[in-house]
């Protein structure tokens, strides 16, 4: 989901910084007001961030195939932290991943932070949101959210290009063209990524619910406080 | 029935071996971001864009190592500043 540096013509690189600057700002607001409330915010967002990083940028081979990609981890962090605090996070991972590693760019920083932040991280948010109210398990939440988040973030990579850089040709046949290259090696990869999200959500609410309630991502009376006793309910 | 430890196991045994015998028959496992990019930029040129080397290029020498080392110090430095906020003071987690 990396654009490279150059790829996107002048105004469409402001536009998409533009729009991704307004979710950040608003996110760092989000991120104030939760520290606020909950000191240990601000270490967990860092340590989350750092998360991102790492899972963003960790190539996986896939079998049979002979490519690799990676996963967005946005999902997760989204959940955990928020749909608006993920922004800053992902921009900081995405601008280190600019610096140090050439992954990604400088004017594309905008567009990459839209892709990881609102269509990968909003997307797992409320996917995670309505599965819960469905009364799925809360690892089946977890794993839905990491799943079409994973798959969300590259529709809007193939999106934003088809937007962007279609010239004379169809914008949906681009968008099309575009998201088809990425899927054959992205679908795998957004099957691992449900099943990781779900079972660190799952690993949190048993030996560490408290962590969970705090976020407000489950209610404190479907846990027990004792890791055996934790409640299969993830709402 | 099969515990899930090993049924995790079992998974990803399955996936080293697929990868190593991708890897025996020459595939390069090139990165899908480096795929889409070089097939997208034809119509980027087109735009009037284009793929373009990074503005800050960190691949001369050992400076990319320098660079990462002094990450790593400043942050390391930070965690450890920062260390009972993040895993609690010791007196409490005994």
């Amino acid at each position: 989901m990396h654009i490279a540096e150059g790829i996107l013509p002048t105004q469409w690189w402001l536009t998409y910084s533009g729009v991704a600057a307004v979710l950040v700002a608003k996110g760092l607001v989000d991120y104030q007001k939760k520290s606020e409330k909950w000191p240990m915010f601000k270490q967990l967002t860092g340590v989350l961030t750092a998360g991102v990083f790492i899972i963003s940028l960790m190539p996986i081979p896939v079998p049979g195939l002979g490519s690799s990609s990676h996963p967005g981890g946005t999902p997760l962090a989204a959940i955990l932290m928020g749909p608006t605090v993920v922004a800053p996070m992902s921009a900081v991972a995405l601008l280190f991943q600019a610096l140090f590693l050439a992954h990604g760019g400088l004017t594309t920083l905008g567009a990459n932070t839209l892709t990881l932040a609102l269509f990968g991280g909003l997307v797992g948010y409320l996917v995670f949101r309505l599965s819960q109210r469905s009364g799925l398990s809360l690892f089946a939440c977890g794993a839905l959210a990491g799943f079409l988040g994973d798959l969300a973030i590259y529709m809007g990579t193939s999106l934003q290009l088809a937007l962007a850089i279609h010239g004379d040709a169809n914008i949906i046949k681009v968008f099309v063209g575009t998201l088809m290259t990425y899927m054959p090696t992205q679908f795998p990869l957004a099957i691992l990524e449900g099943a990781f999200t779900g079972m660190v959500l799952k690993y949190v609410a048993t030996h560490r619910p408290d962590i969970l309630q705090s976020l407000g991502v489950i209610k404190s009376d479907h846990y027990s406080k004792k890791p055996g006793e934790v409640s299969e309910n993830g709402q | 029935m099969v515990s899930k430890k090993w049924l995790g196991l079992g998974l990803m045994a399955i996936f080293a071996v697929a990868t190593i015998i991708s890897l025996a028959m020459g595939h390069s496992f090139s990165g899908v971001d480096e795929i889409v990019n070089v097939e997208i930029n034809q119509l980027s040129i087109a735009a009037g864009a284009g793929e373009r080397d990074p503005f800050i290029n960190t691949d001369q020498g050992n400076l990319l190592l320098f660079l990462f080392l002094l990450s790593g110090l400043v942050v390391g430095f930070y965690l450890g500043y920062q260390w009972r906020g993040i895993f609690g003071k010791t007196e409490e987690r005994l």
